[in-house]
């Protein structure tokens, strides 16, 4: 990929489970601390599964007036918050000519879902006949990109992407490729959803992939790779990264976290929501291949790891196919056991705490895994964060329902 | 009639100033009914606000073309005309 422009990453700032700043991220994903507990809600007595893994965040704290944040739904919130103090950690200002060359890329799974339901009790529950004025504007799927790109003035591409759990890592792959080959020079990139509704709650509860709360810690309700894994447990956030032309970045002095150097998109045809081995092997196939790196040189994945039994022996058996026996030498972590699954979120999530992997050579934990699963026998860096005198590369993992994967490759930049 | 009338004026208006101040739109001390909407920096989703909570609390509809709304004055008269008619219908 040497005749393309190089494409790196020079802020990112998050809305998680594990805290609203970088700072917080990192000292809570190092230490292996977990961001789930009993969902806060009005509801909550009806879930069958009462632990969530939400977001401590008010807009009223990030925004100083109410008509900067009033006409998003939560999802726009968090990602238009992120997307400022990404901003300030990569130091943009942006001049007239780079607001030409911006692009803004978000992925979302269910977009303005707490607004559409708020909807529906307006009509349907309370017998109203009027709905807020703003309803349009929150529902649909392009408002947080919207909120983003209107608030930085940008006029370069402005994307949004809905591919399920993959959508934030679909977001920052082509993001990446826009830079790549010239139609942006600077990218905000990432993705939010906000989707601890009643109602989207019970769909997931419907299709049975919601884990167990463990009734001795609720915290520790998420056991992505271990034998007594239930399944995965929701979440909410928004991760947005700043993305910029090598050149670029350097010619501004900026500070620069990784390189991508490999986006790989694969479809897994095979069912709408059970995953295969096919599948997932061709998404991180495709990947490896758009680096030019052999399978040796990564040293750590960060696995999609939900922690349902299909997800994760199909992870490990895709990772076997496409690493062979390096996948034994590999490093295997499910950082989703700490902050959940946040969605359409999950990737821009997991691309940060890669990222911040790489460029600290620390590996971040899967925690609960205590009882490991004869079927899931890679190192899973199981409970404690794992020092290495050097990350050069690392891959992150993300698929869906529907069936679009997505995998990126991290390089370490001296 | 006429002390109906302004009885109803000012009930609006203090509606109004009550939308105003919950939607932290502007400061409700400094406030002039005869200022432009605009210079008031309520933009056209601001207004939209404000129309919905009037509509909602009287149970009117403004019509859809409200060009010829330019101030707050003219925010309480069209809402006073909307009560009155619907009061007649009824």
């Amino acid at each position: 990929m040497s005749n393309y422009r190089r494409v790196v990453i020079t802020g990112f700032s998050v809305v998680s489970p594990l805290g609203n700043t970088i700072e917080d991220l990192t000292l809570n994903v190092f230490a292996g601390k977990s961001g789930i507990k009993v969902l806060e809600a009005a509801f909550t007595d009806k879930l069958i599964c009462k632990v969530a893994a939400q977001a401590n965040f008010k807009p009223e704290d990030y925004f100083s007036k109410k008509s900067d944040y009033a006409i998003l739904d939560r999802n726009g919130q968090m990602a238009l918050h992120s997307s400022i103090e990404a901003a300030k950690h990569a130091k943009l200002q942006l001049n007239d000519e780079q607001k030409s060359r911006t692009g803004v890329y978000v992925g979302t799974g269910m977009g303005g879902a707490l607004s559409v339901e708020d909807g529906y009790q307006t009509l349907y529950t309370k017998g109203e006949n009027r709905l807020k004025p703003y309803t349009v504007l929150m529902c649909m799927y392009n408002s947080a990109a919207a909120a983003i790109a209107t608030h930085f003035a940008t006029s370069g591409p402005n994307h949004t992407y809905s591919t399920a759990c993959s959508s934030s890592a679909v977001a920052i792959g082509q993001a990446m490729r826009d830079i790549r080959h010239g139609y942006a020079d600077i990218a905000l990139a990432g993705g939010t959803d906000a989707i601890l509704s009643y109602a989207s709650i019970k769909s997931w509860e419907a299709i049975r992939t919601l884990a167990d709360e463990d009734k001795d810690d609720l915290s520790a309700s998420c056991k992505p790779f271990s034998a007594n894994r239930t399944g995965l447990v929701i979440g909410e956030g928004a991760a947005m990264l700043v993305l910029e032309e090598y050149e670029h970045a350097k010619a501004r002095g900026a500070k620069i976290y990784a390189e991508i150097v490999g986006y790989g998109a694969a479809n897994d045809y095979q069912h709408i929501a059970v995953p295969s081995v096919e599948g997932q092997a061709a998404t991180m196939a495709a990947a490896l291949k758009d680096s030019g790196l052999n399978p040796t040189d990564i040293q750590y994945i960060n696995a999609h790891g939900t922690g349902t039994v299909f997800n994760d022996i199909t992870e490990t058996d895709a990772i076997k196919k496409v690493f062979g026996s390096h996948a034994y030498n590999l490093s295997v972590s499910s950082t989703k056991s700490m902050h959940g699954h946040l969605m359409g979120a999950a990737g821009a999530l997991e691309a940060v705490i890669t990222t911040l992997a790489v460029y600290s050579d620390k590996l971040p934990p899967t925690i609960n895994l205590k009882l490991p699963d004869p079927k899931c026998d890679l190192d899973y860096v199981p409970n404690i964060t794992k020092s290495v005198p050097r990350l050069d590369y690392a891959m992150s993992n993300s698929f869906a329902f529907g069936g679009t994967g997505a995998s990126l490759i991290f390089k370490k930049l001296n | 009639m006429v002390e109906q009338a302004i009885s109803l004026q000012n009930e609006i208006k203090d509606f109004l100033v009550d939308v105003l101040k919950q939607e932290n739109k502007i400061d409700v001390t400094q406030l002039k009914l005869d200022s432009h909407l605009k210079d008031l920096d309520i933009d056209s989703f601001g207004f939209l606000e404000i129309i919905f909570n009037i509509e909602h609390q009287y149970n009117i509809s403004f019509p859809k073309n409200f060009d010829h709304i330019k101030t707050l004055q003219d925010v309480i008269n069209v809402t006073h005309d909307l009560v009155l008619a619907k009061n007649i219908a009824a």
